[in-house]
């Protein structure tokens, strides 16, 4: 099963939301849609299960026209909400049934899912008796009925401790095992990275990269180094690179980033080994020189900054703009 | 439509459920018992009462009566029955009068002939002895010339004791029964829209405000939700009804009244006025649901409710206004416009069906007018509340968001 968005364009009033939005999900490997606040993912989200209509675009999904109220989606939307004043196993009954399941599926599924989740015992009470941490529980729960095929999470892991995100965890994987197409929205990069094969970032309203997070990595990473000295702070070392810079007349920045620990450095059209001696030479004593392994939250800087910095001016405080014509104009 | 049943299953279970309608409900039944058994009870304690002080003025009077005195100066009242009752008979006029000024006794009665007589007091009236005497002694009179002349006087009873009823009859109205009936029609539909539009509003913002309509729209269209939810508020308003009734009923029949008496009035219902009243009544107590979740969906707080369904609460107080001044006046103009008018017909054409004799024409094109209107509010609501079911923000404007509709700028 394949999800393929195609040039999605969707505006609010005259705030232009979406920008020929593209990406595509394939079954049995999670996507971690990535963004800022404002960014466009809920949109996004809301275009994909038909909450909201794109202005043009189409959602595909094995090159047939989606429609997700036909097929079993589970979904958790960022903004949470069931009946507080409602019996638990009731409601459940009801979204599963709501989902396409008949009376007794939905009731086996959710039966499962809250003794899977230690929350049997509250099966007949109301919602509004659990604590916040077991309502999202219960929520969660509700994505999970009668065994969706595509399952959308919406900043999943907000609000839930590290206990109940390991159980939440285990569910994500099994959906994965089972060959589920999984979409989850964080900002929580640990947690996208720790399932997620792909990803998708979008920025103010724009998809800067969609693909597997392997490559993302690895092109970020392409010719680039980690460099720690340890008779050397990271100034003096940079001093010392700067000077390499000009004495093999390097006409890029040989600084490409640098963390708290280390400088981390753009060797293209340079040999590794040239480099190595040449900052022996400088008496520097390497402590570590090797490839360099962005995380998560590096491609996400790495990007958006990137992308702060074509559209500057262009499109300032778009996000806000966006997220205010999410939420109040239309 | 699956959906549009499982959305009324669970909301209709969920009114029931709810412990302010079981409360409401259980109220309602409660005034009802003590509407029919408080009435009830005084009627029959008024009755025995009335059993009672009846017969105590013969008593009285009997005793009265026998407390005073007479004196016979004619041979020709000898038979007069009413003579045993006074205990004292004196010799003559002065010793009665001796008598009454000694307050011996507290009356004195001279009967000089047949048709004479003399009731003496020392002060103290006593009209009633008087006038009973007075009729005792012209009833005496008639019973012997009756018998002297061998008249039946039962006869003469008959002849005087004719009744002549006289009633006056509008053909154009209806009896008293029905007015009844347009009454409970009015009050019983005006309670229901307000009541159950509410409810229905009063759920449509909690979902928003809530944020289970996000859910909910992603699982199924907004149609369904909409027409799920208010054919579900609806019926648990009709279910509310219902129960009234029955409890009405047997209230009635354990209280030991006529039920078929009470009710008799509504038997003289024609085919035309019940299915005016069913066709107007379920019809424009949908529409009005249907106008109040869209009114619902506006708002993202419940608390603002209030202030959505303000206009359209205050156009069905009018419609009740005027179709309750109307029934003093059936034939009034104002209720006549009121009929054919959407959001008024629903009171007003039953109404006017129930209490006057008007053409079936009048109702048809009144009908067309009211199912007309039916379709464009359930569309436009539904339009509307596919519109606000996921706007979070300010109170979205009724005008605005019609003129968005309008222009199909919603879809």
């Amino acid at each position: 099963m394949k999800l393929k968005l195609n040039n999605i364009n969707k505006s609010f009033g005259k705030v232009h939301v979406l920008h020929d939005v593209c990406f595509e999900v394939d079954s049995g490997r999670a996507m971690g849609f990535l963004g800022r606040n404002g960014s466009g993912k809920t949109t996004s989200i809301r275009c994909i299960m038909d909450i909201f209509k794109p202005d043009s675009g189409e959602i595909l999904l094995d090159d047939q026209p989606f429609k997700p109220r036909e097929l079993k989606v589970g979904y958790l939307p960022e903004e949470r909400g069931m009946y507080a004043k409602e019996p638990i196993i009731e409601q459940l009954i009801y979204f599963g049934q709501l989902k396409g399941g008949t009376k007794q599926e939905s009731k086996k599924s959710a039966e499962e899912w809250l003794e899977r989740f230690e929350l049997s015992e509250y099966a007949t009470k109301n919602l509004e008796v659990l604590s916040k941490g077991n309502q999202q529980k219960i929520q969660i729960i509700q994505a999970f009925l009668n065994e969706p095929e595509m399952i959308i999470l919406d900043e999943p892991f907000s609000g839930l401790d590290p206990v109940n995100a390991e159980l939440f965890k285990d569910a994500i994987r099994d959906a994965i095992k089972k060959n589920k197409l999984v979409i989850f929205s964080s900002h929580q990069m640990g947690y996208v990275e720790e399932f997620c094969d792909d990803i998708t970032l979008i920025d103010k309203g724009e998809i800067l990269i969609n693909g597997p997070l392997a490559d993302v990595k690895a092109e970020m990473s392409h010719d680039k180094y980690r460099v720690e000295a340890t008779n050397l702070n990271r100034e003096q070392l940079k001093q010392v690179l700067r000077q390499i810079e000009s004495d093999l007349n390097i006409e890029h920045d040989l600084l490409a980033n640098e963390d708290k620990i280390s400088l981390i450095i753009d060797l293209s059209n340079i040999v590794p080994n040239n480099f190595l001696q040449k900052i022996i030479a400088a008496d520097v004593q390497i402590k570590n020189f090797s490839v360099y392994l962005p995380t998560l939250t590096d491609v996400f800087l790495h990007y958006v900054k990137d992308h702060d910095l074509q559209t500057n001016g262009t499109k300032a405080n778009d996000s806000e703009k966006i997220q205010d014509a999410e939420h109040v104009a239309k | 439509m699956r959906n549009s049943g499982l959305v009324f299953s669970f909301e209709f279970k969920s009114i029931l459920r709810k412990k302010s309608y079981i409360a409401t409900t259980i109220i309602l039944c409660l005034i009802v018992i003590a509407a029919v058994i408080i009435p009830s009870y005084f009627a029959k304690k008024e009755k025995s009462s009335e059993d009672v002080s009846g017969s105590l003025p013969d008593e009285d009077l009997s005793n009265t009566l026998a407390e005073g005195g007479y004196y016979l100066a004619t041979d020709e009242l000898n038979d007069f029955s009413l003579l045993k009752l006074i205990e004292q008979e004196f010799a003559d006029e002065d010793s009665l009068k001796t008598a009454l000024a000694n307050k011996e006794i507290p009356f004195g009665v001279v009967f000089h002939s047949v048709s004479d007589f003399d009731f003496l007091v020392n002060g103290e009236q006593n009209p009633i002895a008087s006038t009973f005497i007075e009729q005792q002694l012209l009833n005496f009179n008639r019973m012997n010339y009756f018998e002297a002349n061998k008249i039946d006087p039962e006869l003469i009873d008959e002849v005087y004791n004719v009744q002549v009823n006289v009633t006056s009859v509008d053909i154009s109205q209806k009896g008293i029964g029905n007015f009844a009936l347009a009454m409970i029609y009015t009050f019983l539909l005006y309670m229901l829209i307000i009541m159950y539009g509410t409810t229905v509003s009063t759920s449509v913002a909690r979902e928003k405000d809530n944020r289970t309509m996000e859910l909910l729209i992603a699982n199924t269209k907004a149609d369904y939700l909409i027409i799920g939810k208010t054919l579900a508020a609806g019926l648990a308003g009709l279910l509310q009804i219902l129960s009234l009734i029955i409890t009405l009923l047997i209230t009635l029949k354990f209280s030991g009244q006529e039920i078929m008496s009470l009710i008799g009035g509504f038997l003289e219902l024609n085919t035309t006025t019940t299915i005016t009243m069913i066709l107007f009544g379920l019809t424009g107590y949908i529409s009005y649901l249907f106008i109040y979740a869209a009114l619902g969906a506006l708002v993202s707080k419940v608390e603002d409710v209030n202030y959505s369904v303000t206009p359209v609460m205050l156009i069905f107080i009018a419609a009740y206004l005027i179709t309750m001044l109307g029934m003093e006046n059936p034939h009034n103009s104002l209720l006549k416009v009121a009929s054919y008018f959407p959001l008024t017909s629903v009171l007003a054409m039953p109404v006017r069906t129930i209490l006057l004799n008007i053409s079936p024409f009048e109702i048809i094109i009144s009908a067309a007018i009211m199912l007309v209107s039916i379709v464009v509010f359930s569309f436009l609501a539904i339009r509307i509340y596919r519109l606000g079911s996921l706007n979070y923000g300010n109170r979205m404007k009724f005008g605005k968001t019609l003129k968005i509709i309008l222009r199909g700028e919603d879809s």
